[in-house]
This record gives structure tokens, sequence and C-alpha cells, in this order.
């Protein structure tokens, strides 16, 4: 059932983060209502991850301010709230030691607190994620020895456990062959249909014009945010990716 | 009985070794995980240039070596944290950095009748009462704040970015982490010397990671091998009169190279 858009659960005011000296996210305000699947959008060193950095509390803003479901990103009981799946699976070595099984119940660490042990609750919700996910038969296997799609279907797992209001994910298909890309929206798609709130960063204006119901188009200034209409722009987006709008809307992989 | 065990050095000697061979892959399991096992040669030289400020100043050798190793892990931690110099140039300033204060240092306790040999290469037979006393407090310490924190501690290797996002305190968690390695060091300095320690944390979690298992299964049997070595490298080092820090480091060896053929054949 689709969720209804009512309140905001993210507003950045006058977001401005600099590195060096250097602006890379020049000042801009937004905000994310609950239940949105927003596509991050705009060219390789435009500030896409550093936005979500910002959104995750990992960076602090320059100048500007975050609230997300009521606080700072930087509050850890916020942050507990939070779903993530870096880039390329966060490079995690193939010659880790852990199963998928470690791998995914170490999503539920942060709720147990340093000190913690496990529950029924927190059992209930891994095997909860991990039936939603339909990843059983890998649980056993070594997460250095799966594809990239079963490995970023397992990330997508660790991070459910947490149960979060908020899943970001940091070019989450990047790599992935066509049908692990498919099967990886598939399941954001029945995420989101469930009332999670997605911000996905990604290149692909192609993917973010089909999935995301929303976009944040940004190259260092906010170039248009708001319905995915806003991709539709000729002009906006050769100038945002010196690319043609019929060449990004028909990009196949 | 056999006779090694009837004998009341050796008894110490095997009390101490086997601490050691507990703390040590626990806590190096950690570091090698995270590509940063360079970490504990690094601590075992901060160690070193500690002993030396023991030996000159007249203070405690081991609680000396401890607290510079501690001081000097936070330093690298904190210059880690600035990501303005990659890790390894870090750990690298600060191993040659202990070694030359170490040396330094050493030279000027000459003639104070110490022996360096036994801290550089370690001399379990030389063990006390007192020395299995601290070893055991602080080696018993370190083990068991790694098994409390060990879910923690285990996120944080696999993805810094995602524990930390999900509010894990990541910072905290990677000092503690490099204060029980200092420990383990401090500990470890009578058992196989500072120069031969970073192995006894290293190479035992490498072996077992040669079967490609789960993290707390590589952990089982990057105890065994460790518990093994220390064992049969006394045994070796009794019979045979050999150098025992440097027998405890070669059976870890003959473990790896063990591991890695048996590991390929069961593929």
């Amino acid at each position: 059932m689709p969720v209804k858009k009512s309140r905001p659960i993210i507003q950045a005011t006058n977001l401005t983060f600099a590195r060096n000296g250097e602006e890379i996210i020049h000042h801009f305000s937004f905000e994310i209502q609950a239940g949105d699947y927003v596509g991050v959008i705009g060219p390789n060193g435009g500030g896409k991850t550093t936005l979500l950095r910002l959104l995750l509390g990992l960076l602090e803003p320059t100048q500007g301010n975050i609230q997300i479901l009521g606080g700072s990103p930087t509050d850890r009981r916020i942050r507990k709230k939070f779903g993530y799946v870096a880039q390329r699976g966060g490079n995690i070595d193939a010659q880790f030691p852990a199963t998928v099984e470690e791998v995914v119940r170490s999503g539920r660490t942060a709720h147990l607190g340093l000190f913690g042990r496990m529950q029924a609750k927190d059992e209930s919700a891994i095997t909860r994620a991990i039936d939603m996910m339909n990843i059983a038969p890998l649980l056993s296997r070594s997460i250095g020895k799966l594809s990239g799609g079963e490995r970023q279907k397992v990330l997508l797992t660790r991070a459910l456990v947490g149960e979060p209001e908020i899943l970001f994910l940091d070019e989450p298909v990047d790599g992935l062959d066509p049908a692990s890309r498919d099967e990886f929206y598939a399941l954001l798609r029945k995420l989101n249909k469930n009332g999670l709130t997605i911000i996905s960063v990604s290149h692909d204006v192609h993917t973010v014009s089909q999935e995301a119901r929303s976009a944040i188009c940004l190259k260092h200034q906010l170039v248009c945010h708001g319905s995915k209409a806003c991709l539709i722009g000729e002009e906006e987006l050769k100038d945002l990716f010196h690319k043609d709008r019929k060449e990004l809307l028909h990009h196949h992989h | 009985m056999l006779e090694i065990l009837t004998l009341e050095f050796m008894q110490r000697a095997f009390a101490v070794g086997l601490v050691v061979a507990l703390v040590a892959p626990t806590i190096g399991l950690f570091f090698v995980v995270r590509r940063y096992s360079s970490i504990a040669d690094t601590l075992a030289h901060m160690s070193l240039a500690g002993v030396a400020i023991g030996l000159v100043t007249g203070l405690a050798t081991i609680p000396t070596a401890l607290v510079v190793s501690v001081l000097s892990v936070l330093g690298i931690e904190k210059m880690r944290e600035r990501k303005t110099l990659p890790a390894e140039t870090i750990v690298s300033l600060f191993l040659f950095g202990g070694l030359a204060l170490g040396v330094v240092l050493l030279g000027l306790a000459r003639g104070k009748n110490v022996n360096i040999v036994n801290y550089l290469f370690g001399n379990i037979i030389t063990v006390t009462n007192a020395d299995i006393l601290s070893v055991s407090i602080i080696g018993g310490a370190a083990f068991m704040i790694a098994l409390i924190l060990w879910r923690a501690l285990f996120a944080v290797s696999i993805d810094e970015d995602t524990a930390e996002a999900n509010g894990l305190p990541v910072k905290w968690l990677n000092r503690l982490l490099a204060i029980l390695g200092a420990a383990t060091i401090a500990i470890s300095m009578n058992v196989v010397g500072v120069l031969l320690i970073g192995a006894l944390m290293v190479i035992p979690v490498l072996s077992a990671m040669q079967f490609k298992k789960g993290f707390h299964t590589t952990w089982i049997l990057a105890l065994c091998v460790s518990s093994i070595s220390v064992v049969g490298g006394l045994f070796a080092s009794y019979y045979y009169n050999l150098a025992s820090g440097g027998t405890i480091v070669l059976g870890t060896i003959v473990c790896f190279i063990l591991a890695s053929v048996f590991s390929k054949a069961s593929v």
C-alpha cells in the first residue's frame, strides 16, 4: 500500500560543506517527506556522496543545519534508525573471514548497544529481514565468495536487520550485471511500498527517472528538487552532465 | 610425567605462554582483518622505547612499556582520524621513532647490568611468579574486554562507515582496540620479545584465514595455532636447547604452511 507523504523527516537548511577551502556543497535547502523514494542525482564530483554523508552524520556541515527524524544526524540515537548500503559493498575485503550470517547479524549491533545481548525481538528482526530478502541459502557462505549482486543483497539485508526508518544507498547497483540490478531495484520498490523512506545516490538519470518517486539534482548547488519532472528539463540536464537528455534517459547498460 | 612438566621454571613458562597464546591472536585478529597488522610491530618498537625508559630511570619496565605504547597508540589513532596522512605512513613514523628512541636510551642504560637480548627476543624461562600475576591480570582484562565488545569490534572491522552511520562509537572502539594491542605487547615481551610479538599476533590469524571460514571459527582456529605453537615451541626449546621466542614463532610459520597446504587440499 503506498504511503501518504505526510511529514518531512529530513529538513536541510542553508547547507554548505567545504573541504580544504573548496565548496563541495553550496548553500542549499530542501525537505524530504516520510515514505518518499528520492534519487540524488548529479555528475561525478558534484557532491552527491558528500550530501549523503552529511545526512548520515559522517560529515558535519561547514554552515547550515540538518534536522533528521526530529534530531541531529550526529546523534547516535537518531542514527540507529538509519540503514546504509555503501558503494561497492563498503569495499569489504574479499579475504575478510566472515559468513553471510555473521555479516547480516552485525546489522543489529547498534541496537544492542556495546554490552547488550540478542533478545527474541532481535532474533525475529534478523529472521524477518533474511526471509524478506530471500537470502537463507547464502547464510553459511563466505562474504568474500559472493557475486556482486549477492553481496549487495546481503548488505541490504544487514541494513534492514536494524529496522531502519530511512534507508540510504550510495550507487547501490554500481558494478552489477543488468539482471542483478533489476532484482535489486525490485527489492527497493517493495521496501518503499511497505513505507520505508529511501534516499539513493546515483549518476544514472535513466534509472532514477524510472525508479524514484522524486529527485534531488545537484552539481555543487541544488539544480532542482521535487518531482521527477525536474529531470525532464533539457537545458538543466545538458548543463549537469554535458550530454543530451535523450542520451541520458535512453542509456542502457 | 614428562620431566619438563615437573620443573618449576617450565611450569611458569607454560602458564605465561598459554595466556599470551590466548590474548595475542584474539586482539591480532581485529588488526589483521582490517589490514592494520603493521600496528603490532610499531607498538612493539614503542614498547622497546618504554623498556629503555624504564631501564634508564629505574622504573618497572613492563608497566613503563605499557604506558609508552598506550600513549603512542593514542597518538597514532589521533593522526589516523585526521586523515591527512595515510595510515601506513603514520605507523612507520612511530615505528622508526620508537626504535630510534629505544636504541639511544639503551645506549645510556649500558653498564647497568641488564640483558637487552631478553627484551628483544624474549626468554620465557626467566619468568617469575610476579610476571605470571601481571601477565594474567593485564592479559585476562584485555581478553575479557575483547570478548565483551566482540560484536561491536566485529561490526567496525567489517565496515567503519556503516558502523558509524548506525551510531556505533567507532573512534572510541578503535582507540580501545589499539590500547588492547599495546597491553598484549607489554605482556608478551618475556615470551617472544618485542621483535617477534607481532608474529604471534598475526601469523596464527593468517594461518586460520587460509581455511576461509567465518569470523568466529577463524578466531578458534587461530587460538589453536598459537597454543600449539607456544606448547610445541617450549618443548622444542627445552629438549633441543633453542631460543624459546624464535622457536615459538617458527612453530606458527610451520602451522601457516600446513594450513596453506591442507586448506587447498580440502577445497
